[in-house]
C-alpha cells in the first residue's frame, strides 16, 4: 500500500511516517504542497493519500477538489489534515469528498484509528477442536 | 473597550495547546514553571518559531528552544536520529503553529488570525511584541531539555 503524505511541513510528514511505520506500512511517497501532490499521483499508483489543509502554491482542499474530479485518481481515499482554526471546512472538505480528517496535534492512536478501514484485517483464528483430554472429562 | 492588560485567560489557552502537543504528539510531559511578566525585548533562546496573532487581539505567541533542547524535540517528535538545521528550523515553526492554532478554539471570541510561522535562529537573540502589548513568558522543561513559551497579546475588543 502506497501512501502521499502531503504538507508543507517536513516534520508532520516525518510524524506521519513514523506512526504509520508502526502499523506495518513502509512504502511512502511525499509532496510538500498540493501541486506535488497532483503529480505525484499523475506519476504513481497511489492508496491513500493524507493532506495538509493550508498549505503554499496548491491548498490541500483544493488539491481535493481536483483529484476528486479526475476519474484516474477519484477512487483514491484522501485524509485531511487540519489544524483546530480550520475545523469548520471538515464539511466542505467532506462534500468535496475527502474520507476523513484528523485535527493537529494528532495522536498515533487517532492515526491508527484512521487507517483502520484500509489496513488488511489480521486473519480470524478458527477455534481449536477440543482435546482427547477434554472430552473425557464430559460427564 | 480595549483591555490594556494581559490577562491569566489569554495566556492559559497557549500554556494547555503546549503541554497537549507534546503529550499527544510525542509522548512527553512538558511542565512549566513560573511565568514572569515582560514589557519588551524579550530575551530568547538559540531557535525561536514566532506566530503573529491579529483579529480582535494582537500580539504574538513563540516558542523558544536552546539548541540542544530543539535537536531533541524534533527527534522525539519524529523519531529521527540524524536531523538537518532545516528540519529544525521547520520543524520550531510547525510546533508554534501548532500551538496557536490550538489555543485559537478557547479565545474564539477574540476570532483571532494566526500568520505563518517566522522561525529566528541565532544566539542571545530576542523577540518584541507590539509596543503596547505585555509579554508573559513561561518556562518549561520536558525530558529533552527546557524551552520558553512567550505570548505577548493585547485585546482589541
Amino acid at each position: 500500500m502506497k501512501i502521499l503524505l502531503v504538507d508543507d511541513s517536513g516534520m508532520i510528514r516525518s510524524v506521519l511516517k513514523k506512526y504509520l511505520t508502526d502499523l506495518g506500512l513502509s512504502d511512502f511517497a511525499e509532496a510538500p504542497d498540493g501541486v506535488f501532490a497532483l503529480r505525484a499521483v499523475a506519476a504513481q499508483k497511489i492508496d491513500l493519500i493524507f493532506m495538509d489543509w493550508n498549505m503554499p502554491n496548491l491548498s490541500g482542499f483544493e488539491a481535493l477538489k481536483k483529484l476528486k474530479a479526475n476519474p484516474a485518481a477519484k477512487s483514491i481515499p484522501i485524509i485531511m489534515v487540519t489544524s483546530e482554526q480550520e475545523k469548520g471546512h471538515i464539511l466542505e472538505a467532506v462534500k468535496a469528498g475527502a474520507a476523513n480528517y484528523v485535527i493537529k496535534p494528532f495522536s498515533a492512536a487517532v492515526i491508527k484509528e484512521k487507517m483502520a478501514p484500509y489496513l488488511p484485517q489480521p486473519p480470524v483464528k478458527a477455534p481449536e477442536p477440543p482435546s482427547a483430554d477434554a472430552e473425557k472429562n464430559i460427564p | 473597550m480595549a483591555d490594556a492588560g494581559i490577562k491569566a485567560e489569554h495566556v492559559n489557552p497557549f500554556i494547555a495547546a503546549t503541554i497537549d502537543m507534546f503529550e499527544t504528539m510525542a509522548n512527553l510531559q512538558a511542565k512549566p514553571g513560573k511565568m514572569c511578566l515582560k514589557d519588551k525585548h524579550i530575551s530568547a533562546y538559540d531557535v525561536s518559531g514566532i506566530i503573529g496573532l491579529s483579529g480582535g487581539a494582537k500580539g504574538l505567541v513563540a516558542l523558544s528552544f536552546p539548541k540542544a533542547s530543539a535537536l531533541a524535540a524534533v527527534q522525539a517528535f519524529t523519531g529521527e536520529k540524524d536531523v538537518k538545521k532545516s528540519r529544525i528550523i521547520d520543524s520550531i515553526g510547525e510546533l508554534a503553529n501548532i500551538v496557536a492554532g490550538a489555543a485559537k478554539k478557547d479565545l474564539s471570541q477574540f476570532k483571532i488570525k494566526i500568520s505563518l510561522p517566522t522561525v529566528i535562529t541565532g544566539e542571545n537573540h530576542s523577540i518584541s511584541g507590539p509596543v503596547d502589548a505585555m509579554g508573559l513568558v513561561v518556562p518549561f522543561e520536558y525530558a529533552g531539555g527546557k524551552f520558553d513559551l512567550t505570548v505577548c497579546f493585547k485585546s482589541l475588543i
